[in-house]
């Protein structure tokens, strides 16, 4: 009998005990003393010798009740402090998340890239080929194979930089069209973007050497209104699908009809602004069906086939994009500068 | 050409306000480049009649006048001194803002008061210069009346753009005809009045004498002969047309030629009748080594392709250019040789080169002016003398016509206009069209119209030129758009892709991409210091330069690149690396095409990672970014570095790169002098390669895969020390050699020269990995292999063995 009033001290005291562990040491202790090879519940165990037969079942119950009852509860303590210690740790290595980052190193594409990888992939897409063509050039790529014939007023539209008698710096991409011409049978759907040069004093808006991309389609039946609606989706990929788009009459000696292209002022959106001189409209292209003279030069029959040319200053497009101010900033190459694109 | 609003609108009565004309020039293919208003700021000044004029009695200088305005009179203090009784001058009242920007306010002046200003020219705005007096206008101004009205500043003025094939529109006639043939409503032109009273007694041809040597160079030359002409101011209402087209009024008749010329696109010479000699104009080619003092003073030296016009002494004029001061009209001038002429385009453009004397007149000639209308520009000249200059015009014209005019038919097929084009037109609509435009149908075929092209069009030649006159007047927004049906795929080229992946490696490897000129100077390679027999010094120079900044062509991407560093560094950029893709020129000889390659650049500056503690953080920075370059094009294994010696880099720090056995280019620190010329920071780098065998040579998208290795790695450390003067790749070449198969990767991770080891040696440690494909290696087998690199090292260098 004494066994089994043991028993509920040992059940009440454990309890006790056990609620007031403050941490896994402490508890780990606990177990030792009540579960333990020496604990309290082997020591019971030990003691049924003395206990009565008839009793011995009864006591040998009642102490394996409490030895599971302290097991669970034990358990459950367990699990509880190491939860408790797993957030703990956590906690403790809180770190500042508003800290900057490390510092990584990342090239920035130049402006010009951006651009020309916006366009290629556009023109790719409408299946065009890159060309390009040499910077020096022959009077006869630059000049009389796009009919600009010598003494001709047309030539005072671009100062040429010459090399000598024979070679010259290109003054557009236009030549492109020419070698193109030459060494491809129709159907030809080519861009050709590159760079240019003219006799120009540099400042703000001018540049001695600056870049133009250059387009040519040549097949039968190609239109003017075939024209307008490559150069239609070309404005509104690279300038926004908003922007108004105007073709008026113009004149370049390799193509007829010629037509310069403006599109709505962003700036003012037509309502007239200084960018655009008042008129609400910012030209940014030129374009015209090729001339009958340049196909026959380029031994093309312009009584079977037809095609469309476009030029736009590559730079422009930047300025016009990017709303830079001054065409020097382009090749100044300062880092601040490529580092916003 | 300046189009002023007022004078084109006599020609053609068009309903369209300033701004809807600007807008239709503009869409009609004569870009409008400026809209200017003369009146601006001016709006509010009005005339004035001075009535009364009193000293001021605290001012010696000071007058006070009492101005009438009409309506009332108002009390002015002046100081000019001009003033004078009932002269009529500009003023402006209380509260009027001048072009200046200065306000009129009511003020007192030494006890005084003042109610406005009596303005002078500068004042206005008329002229910048600062004028002695206040401006004074001519009887005739009716007080009260706007200033602006007076002085024909009621005007908008279009600055146009005009295109070579607008030629004809370098005159108002001109225009006036694009304005009627965007007009749906039939507006027809109004005409010049030419209503000569001519002088019966004598005939022109009595008189004088035209005698043409050279047909193809003067096709037509007219003369008429206008007597007793009295030399003095033309009418204010011609000297204000004239001002709005931007041309100073002269005299009745210098203006009066001028008027012709901008209203007719007709340029006209007047010469002094009585300076010709025997009155005999000869139009020839100059001698050689003739001269002639040119209007302006200059005398000039002329060969046989100038085209003169001549007496049987002198020189008169170069045709079409200028004048000469031996037959100028003047003062006291009183019989008038007025010229009208067509001279050869091509010879006037090539004259007025030569003498580098572009005027208003060869810029018309040399576009092509009208040949048929030559006379009556002349006639219409002779009317304003007539009417303006009291002259007596001689009965007829001297017309030496030559070359006649032959008109010119274009045929076109009307299936090719509506298909070049894109619309469908019938042969009615485009006859219509045409017809606005006075092209006249002369023919009309089953497929085919034939038209005849007016006199004063000499930009259409073909049917090309015809269906663009089509597209004109059917409106390019009109037609519609669509997309021209093609079956191509669009790609880029191998070297197109080349030139990308190495664009994408650059930017991944944290470089960015710069473009700098390829036109550059001569100061740019001095200062590289590089000897004259240095490939680099084989440029290509411009003849024509606009400065020698710009004078040649780039041979090296290093100074462009070294400049843009220099820019940075002076900017307080303390870091960057850049590279740039781009071509270079060398010279091949004289008249022989010169050499373009495309070169890659690098540049490296202020790096802080310092690999090997040897203070190169640039250059080994770069050089990383080589390894990358090359792996990425899958042609690692065939590059090598050697000890370079380019002059600008620093004699210690440079190497030449090879692909294979060939020199593709350089890597090196800037040398000390430069970086210090340049502001750069301490330890810059650079490299340069020429692209051309790496295009040749790479594959893109060559990649085979590998299995990945199904057992397991031995790592083993190795470090040795040797002499200092062993090239890394050495050693490293030296290990993989001995290798066999299982050595999979050799790192070298420390080098160490110091106290810790002899004088001249340096120790260095590699990470080297073993694996096996097909089984997990054995100790003894990797022991074999390391054995066998150390023997090596041991007996081609002396190497000793520090642990392993």
């Amino acid at each position: 009998m004494d066994l089994l009033k043991e028993i509920k001290k040992i059940e009440s005291e454990a309890q006790e005990k056990f609620k007031k562990v403050e941490n896994l040491k402490r508890l780990e202790k606990l177990r030792v003393k009540y579960l333990g090879k020496k604990g309290k519940i082997a020591q019971i165990f030990s003691k049924m010798g003395q206990v009565a037969d008839e009793q011995k079942p009864i006591v040998g119950k009642e102490t394996n009740i409490l030895k599971n009852k302290i097991q669970k509860l034990y358990n459950q303590l367990k699990e509880e402090k190491e939860k408790e210690l797993k957030a703990e740790k956590l906690k403790s290595e809180t770190i500042d998340v508003t800290l900057p980052g490390n510092k990584v190193d990342v090239g920035h594409k130049n402006p010009f890239t951006h651009i020309i990888d916006e366009v290629v992939e556009l023109f790719l897409g409408m299946g065009f080929s890159i060309e390009e063509g040499p910077e020096v050039e022959t009077e006869y790529y630059n000049f009389e194979a796009l009919n600009i014939p010598k003494d001709h007023p047309a030539r005072d539209l671009q100062d040429t930089l010459y090399i000598d008698d024979q070679y010259l710096l290109r003054t557009h991409t236009s030549p492109v069209q020419i070698r193109t011409m030459e060494k491809e049978e129709p159907p030809i759907k080519i861009i050709a973007p590159g760079r240019v040069y003219r006799s120009d004093e540099l400042d703000a808006s001018h540049s001695p050497n600056f870049h133009q991309i250059e387009g040519l389609v040549i097949d039968k039946d190609i239109s003017f209104s075939d024209l307008k609606g490559v150069i239609e989706i070309f404005i509104h990929e690279i300038y926004g699908k908003e922007r108004k788009i105007r073709f008026r009459p113009s004149y370049f000696p390799f193509t007829e009809p010629s037509a310069e292209v403006d599109v709505s002022c962003n700036v003012c959106k037509g309502k007239g602004c200084s960018l655009c001189s008042y008129t609400g409209w910012v030209e940014v292209l030129g374009s015209g069906m090729v001339h009958p003279n340049v196909l026959k030069m380029s031994g093309l029959d312009p009584d079977i086939y037809s095609g469309f040319a476009f030029g736009m200053g590559w730079d422009r497009i930047a300025m016009l994009k990017y709303d830079i101010d001054d065409i020097r900033v382009l090749y100044e190459n300062d880092k601040r500068f490529i580092h916003q694109f | 050409m300046q189009v002023p609003y007022n004078w084109l609108k006599t020609y053609i009565d068009f309903p369209y306000s300033p701004f809807e004309l600007s807008d239709k020039l503009t869409m009609a293919g004569l870009e409008v480049e400026e809209l200017d208003y003369l009146g601006k700021g001016l709006e509010n000044i009005i005339i004035g009649e001075i009535i009364e004029i009193k000293d001021h009695p605290n001012a010696d200088k000071l007058k006070i006048c009492r101005v009438d305005i009409k309506e009332k009179t108002l009390q002015m203090i002046t100081g000019a001194p001009n003033i004078k009784m009932n002269i009529k001058v500009p003023i402006a009242e209380v509260g009027v803002t001048l072009p200046t920007g200065m306000k009129i306010e009511k003020t007192t002046i030494r006890g005084e008061v003042s109610e406005g200003m009596i303005c002078s020219k500068d004042e206005l705005g008329l002229q910048e210069k600062r004028a002695s007096g206040i401006m004074v206008l001519s009887d005739q101004a009716k007080k009260g009346e706007k200033f602006i009205k007076y002085q024909g500043l009621n005007e908008y003025v279009y600055k146009l753009d005009l295109t070579p094939n607008y030629a004809r529109c370098l005159g108002m006639i001109g225009v006036a005809r694009e304005v009627k043939a965007m007009q749906d409503d039939d507006l027809s032109i109004k005409y010049p009045e030419i209503d000569i009273n001519e002088k019966k007694d004598q005939k022109a041809d009595q008189i004088a004498e035209i005698k043409i040597e050279d047909e193809n160079l003067c096709p037509r030359y007219a003369g008429l002969i206008i007597k007793d002409v009295k030399i003095k101011p033309s009418p204010k209402w011609m000297q204000n047309r004239l001002r709005a087209a931007g041309i100073r009024p002269i005299n009745n008749i210098v203006d009066i030629t001028n008027y012709i010329l901008m209203e007719y696109n007709q340029p006209l010479h007047a010469f002094d009748l009585n300076k010709i000699k025997d009155r005999k104009i000869i139009v020839r080619r100059a001698k050689e080594k003739e001269s002639v003092i040119t209007l302006d003073g200059v005398k000039r030296s002329l060969d046989e392709q100038t085209l003169v016009i001549t007496d049987p002494h002198k020189i008169i004029a170069v045709a079409g250019v200028m004048g000469s001061e031996n037959s100028e009209v003047t003062e006291n001038t009183t019989d008038i040789f007025l010229e009208a002429a067509y001279f050869n385009p091509t010879n006037i453009r090539k004259t007025a080169r030569k003498l580098a004397l572009p005027s208003e007149a060869s810029h018309r000639f040399e576009r092509g002016i009208d040949i048929e209308n030559v006379v009556t520009a002349g006639r219409r000249a002779a009317f304003l003398m007539q009417e303006y200059a009291e002259g007596q015009v001689v009965k007829g014209v001297i017309d030496n016509y030559p070359l006649t005019y032959q008109e010119n038919i274009v045929k076109v097929e009307i299936s090719k206009i509506n298909r070049l084009l894109g619309i469908s037109l019938d042969k009615d609509e485009i006859e219509d069209m045409l017809k606005r435009l006075e092209i006249e149908t002369i023919k009309r075929e089953a497929n085919c119209l034939k038209f005849k092209v007016p006199s004063y069009r000499n930009d259409i030649e073909e049917d090309a030129d015809i269906i663009e006159e089509v597209a004109r007047i059917y409106g390019y927004n009109n037609i519609f758009s669509t997309i021209p049906r093609s079956n191509q795929v669009g790609k880029r080229t191998r070297i197109q892709k080349i030139e990308k992946k190495i664009k994408n490696v650059m930017n991944a490897t944290g470089l960015d991409e710069i473009i700098t000129f390829s036109l550059t100077g001569p100061d740019d390679y001095r200062n590289l210091n590089l000897p004259s027999d240095h490939r680099y010094m084989d440029w290509v120079s411009i003849k024509n330069p606009l400065n020698e900044a710009f004078g040649l062509l780039r041979t090296s991407l290093i100074p462009g690149l070294v400049e843009a560093m220099s820019t940075n560094a002076k900017r307080q950029i303390e870091e960057l690396k850049y590279f740039e893709i781009g071509r270079v020129f060398f010279n091949q000889g004289k008249n022989e095409r010169p050499l373009e390659k495309t070169k890659l650049s690098a540049g490296s500056m202020g790096s802080v990672q310092d690999r090997w503690d040897l203070d190169a953080p640039d250059f080994y920075y770069l050089k990383g970014v080589l390894e990358e370059f090359f792996k990425k094009l899958n042609i690692d294994k065939n590059v090598k570095y050697l000890n370079g010696s380019q002059p600008f880099y620093h004699t210690g720090r440079t190497a030449d790169i090879f692909y294979e056995d060939e020199k593709i280019g350089t890597l090196g620190e800037l040398k000390p002098e430069i970086i210090e010329q340049y502001d750069l920071k301490e330890r810059s780098a650079v490299l340069e390669i020429d692209l051309t065998t790496i295009f040749k040579e790479v594959e893109i998208g060559d990649y085979l895969f590998e299995m990945l290795p199904k057992y397991p790695a031995v790592v083993r450390d190795l470090a040795v020390m040797l002499s200092e003067e062993i090239p890394m790749m050495e050693v490293l070449n030296l290990i993989n050699s001995q290798g066999q198969e299982i050595l999979k990767d050799t790192e070298l991770f420390d080098i160490y020269q110091g106290e810790q080891i002899p004088k001249g040696k340096k120790s260095i440690a590699f990470k080297l990995l073993f694996q096996a494909k097909d089984r997990t290696l054995t100790d003894q087998e990797v022991n074999s292999v390391v054995n066998q690199i150390i023997e090596k090292l041991k007996n081609k260098y002396e190497a000793e063995i520090r642990k392993k």
